[in-house]
């Protein structure tokens, strides 16, 4: 079970959205479908397509990637990629101090992102990785000023021993990205996107060496 | 109709543009075989990623050598039924992806289907309705009657591996390499394939079910007491006799399909179709005057896209469509039959009464 989003966005505007949850590869086609009844907006109109990339869900991004990059490639548009840890840290951008995104990534590690917001706007000041608790500890010692965790990753913070002693740090578990979220940080992407067979490279998160999981433990392929 | 094909249900990436189900303008495969090969075997989240990977620069290549673009695909048939959850994910994505920007019909097809109709996209004309076809891949072995377009019987498949399982694990202890099948067949050509009794599971029962487990610990049993004496292992002969028993399972029980149905014109698919001894074995058959045989191309023996948009073009002039929500669907009945690979034998038994 995973949950299917679609937001079609005209002039910095959102004009359609639409969610559901369950199988996102069953839904997925649905809600763009969707948004393109209720917008009135013909898919073949779209100028460009935004996609998270991760971290999140291994079936959710496989199949949400797939998806854009397939739009893309026949509608000939660009293709621009988002971070869901930007993203979550996008809804607390007018935090006074830093907001760190969290998301639980098991044994004891969370994928994650440090920024600092200013004026309504988001700038990282810390690269966007999978950390180990102390890697993590290590990372937020610097910051000079309060820090907002957000995200389901809050939980392993929480019980780790290396952050009890912390007093600068506050804690949002639940995180809803808003679509004018989406629409930000679409706009600061502005730049990135790609095009042509460039757009082909775009994989999902986990593709990826500094989001690769911990490996599980050794068992028999058989 | 010109259909755009995709099949991305195991370990090879296919996309395929095929004319009136007949004509093939493209059918490019990217085999993953290099990146399962360390494993000896497929592993399924491996699969999924490459298939993410290649999906796209594939369908780019499909259109580019058929000489069209989106614009002139007529519609878009997917495997979204039957193979490995993590891989039909990424083909029926793909083709909802493309049905949906391009506005194009969009079809699901089950993976078998498509094995069945490689044969008449390889012999048109030639081969007519009903006819029976022995579908041997790394996935499945099963025995169909393929009565007409979309109306099949299951006749029997496996009970445990399938013939391509075996080939693979058996060559994996052999330290052959991976894919199973081609290595063994081609050493096998070395060997005795008397040198080793294996044993002929469920050859002689009058049910068309076969199984290859046993068969496989018997390999198995037999190396490990080689090597254990110290003495050199015969990989030819153990070869040889492997195959010689798959083979001889394989061929008999399809004569006993032919015997028990009345139709005599038999069509083999799946990789294990390639297998140079089961195509003599066969051939030695149609000789005697008791089938006769169509195989499918080389080419439509291994998964591909192009054997998908050949048997969407019948379902879609009938007028058969998926809608926006079609989910794949790792075991999933073929044609109206209700059985499901490796279902316990007394749903078997349940939904052959059809």
């Amino acid at each position: 079970m995973g949950i299917a989003s679609a937001i079609l966005v005209k002039d910095r505007v959102v004009v359609a959205a639409s969610s559901e949850s369950g199988s996102t590869l069953s839904l997925i086609h649905k809600e763009i479908s969707r948004v393109e009844s209720n917008s009135r907006i013909a898919i073949g109109e779209f100028d460009e397509i935004a996609v998270v990339q991760g971290p999140g869900s291994w079936t959710g991004l496989h199949n949400g990637v797939t998806t854009a990059k397939t739009i893309a490639q026949v509608l000939d548009v660009p293709l621009i990629p988002l971070s869901m840890l930007d993203v979550m840290a996008m809804e607390h951008r007018h935090y006074d101090g830093f907001v760190c995104s969290v998301i639980d990534a098991k044994h004891e590690a969370v994928y994650s992102g440090v920024y600092k917001g200013f004026v309504g706007k988001l700038e990282a000041v810390a690269a966007a990785k999978k950390r180990t608790m102390s890697e993590l500890a290590s990372d937020l010692a610097d910051l000079a000023g309060p820090v907002l965790l957000v995200g389901n990753g809050t939980a392993v913070v929480r019980r780790s021993d290396i952050f009890a002693s912390w007093t600068d740090l506050e804690f949002a578990e639940a995180v809803y990205p808003s679509a004018e979220s989406f629409v930000a940080l679409t706009e600061s992407a502005r730049g990135a996107e790609l095009v042509g067979d460039a757009r082909f490279s775009l994989a999902p998160d986990y593709m990826q060496e500094d989001f690769t999981a911990v490996l599980p433990r050794s068992r028999s392929l058989g | 109709m010109i259909v755009l094909g995709i099949d991305s249900s195991c370990d090879d990436t296919g996309v395929g543009v095929v004319e009136d189900g007949q004509k093939i303008l493209s059918n490019i495969i990217a085999s993953q075989h290099p990146v399962h090969k360390r494993y000896g075997g497929i592993v399924p989240s491996l699969a999924s990623r490459q298939h993410a990977r290649v999906f796209n620069p594939i369908l780019a290549e499909a259109l580019d050598v058929a000489g069209l673009s989106f614009r002139d695909i007529d519609a878009v048939a997917v495997t979204s039924d039957q193979g490995l959850a993590l891989s039909l994910t990424v083909g029926v994505a793909g083709a909802k992806s493309i049905a949906l920007a391009a506005k194009k019909p969009l079809l699901g097809i089950h993976h078998v289907e498509g094995h069945i109709y490689s044969a008449i996209m390889t012999h048109p004309g030639e081969l007519d309705f009903p006819f029976l076809c022995l579908t041997v891949a790394g996935g499945h072995t099963m025995l169909i009657n393929a009565r007409a377009f979309g109306e099949y019987e299951l006749l029997g498949y496996t009970r445990d591996d399938s013939a391509g399982e075996a080939y693979d694990k058996v060559a994996r202890k052999l330290g052959l390499g991976f894919p199973g099948g081609p290595v063994i067949d081609k050493l096998a050509a070395d060997g005795d394939p008397a040198a080793f009794a294996f044993p002929r599971p469920m050859m002689t029962t009058r049910n068309l079910d076969f199984s290859f487990s046993g068969l496989k610990t018997a390999v198995n049993i037999a190396i490990d007491e080689i090597q254990s004496s110290g003495k050199p292992l015969p990989k030819a002969d153990i070869a040889a006799s492997f195959q010689q028993a798959v083979v001889d399972v394989l061929v008999a029980k399809t004569l006993i399909a032919v015997d028990q149905t009345g139709i005599d014109r038999l069509t083999v698919a799946g990789g294990v179709a390639a297998n140079s001894q089961l195509r003599r074995s066969l051939a030695a058959v149609e000789k005697q005057g008791q089938i006769s045989t169509f195989f499918p191309s080389m080419d439509l023996c291994v998964d591909n896209g192009a054997m998908i948009a050949g048997a969407a073009y019948h379902r879609l002039v009938r007028g058969e469509r998926s809608d926006y929500l079609l989910d794949s669907r790792a075991n999933a009945p073929l044609g109206d039959l209700g059985v499901k690979y490796r279902a316990p034998s007394k749903y078997r038994n349940a939904a052959r009464a059809v």
